[in-house]
């Protein structure tokens, strides 16, 4: 006889998916910990390090992780403390949104620059494109 | 009347002095309870504030300069900086630590207390050496 005794099943899947972002954030941090330690923290060489296209999509890869394993942790807060039923799903509903801004705001951040970038880089370096895109333009071109 | 008698206020000891001076937690649990309290400082408000920072330094030249020369040198903010880094730190090992647990790694009582001093120790060391940036 099969019997579904049980709850939602989301448990397990969520469980693996907060471990496998979990993994996917751990080597971001080292990897950033590592280019940190080696940047000399001025805006050329700040601004450059977030042109890249890998550093792009890794900290947005990074933010979706992020978003995923926060939603598990934080849910699993509030349902151990926060017992009146309407006050947890509001304070769900509210961290699902903030998720999405930060989701949406690190987007902004990383590709608010980008448009120049690629014109620069299409169109060699324009004298009005920001340094850190002629530096970036120069070397994609050599 | 049995079933009358069992349905007392239930958790008996969970009251605030009790959380505090009473319960002794063991190391893995000091580790644990860190590990959920740094995360839920990293969800709010480090990692909107990490998002602002990130924000304000690519925006512009004047706002980078800003940010390095006047606002990241301010004490409330350095103070708040070493806690985000020790939140960040500790939740790391914290977490490695928990990964290898779900693998049944280290899950006999000396190493789970080994393990345990190693991560809160290791949270520190990270926080010190990556603070000392900071200064």
């Amino acid at each position: 006889m099969k019997r579904l005794v049980v709850g939602a099943h989301y448990g397990l899947r969520d469980w693996l998916a907060q471990r496998i972002t979990a993994a996917i954030m751990a080597v971001y941090t080292v990897v950033m910990a590592v280019v940190l330690l080696n940047n000399s923290f001025t805006y050329n060489s700040w601004k450059a390090l977030f042109a890249q296209g890998w550093m792009r999509v890794a900290t947005l890869l990074f933010a979706a992780s992020l978003a995923w394993h926060a939603w598990v942790g934080v849910r699993d807060i509030l349902m151990d403390y926060i017992k009146p039923d309407g006050l947890r799903l509001t304070l769900q509903v509210g961290t699902l949104l903030l998720l999405a801004v930060y989701v949406g705001w690190t987007i902004q951040i990383l590709w608010r620059g980008a448009s120049r970038s690629a014109n620069s880089m299409r169109w060699s370096s324009a004298p009005a494109a920001p340094a850190c895109a002629r530096h970036w333009s120069s070397r994609v071109r050599i | 009347m049995a079933s009358a008698s069992a349905k007392k206020i239930r958790p008996k000891y969970l009251s605030l002095p009790a959380l505090l001076f009473e319960i002794r937690l063991p190391v893995p649990g000091w580790v644990s309870i860190f590990h959920r309290i740094s995360g839920a400082w990293l969800f709010f408000p480090f990692a909107a504030w990490l998002l602002y920072l990130l924000d304000t330094s690519l925006q512009s030249e004047q706002g980078f300069q800003y940010v390095k020369t006047h606002y990241l040198t301010l004490p409330l903010v350095k103070l708040g900086m070493l806690a985000f880094i020790w939140a960040y730190c500790h939740h790391f090992c914290a977490g490695i630590r928990f990964l290898f647990l779900d693998l049944d790694k280290g899950v006999d009582l000396r190493t789970a207390r080994i393990t345990s001093w190693i991560v809160i120790l290791a949270g520190l060391a990270l926080t010190a050496i990556f603070g000392a940036r900071l200064w």
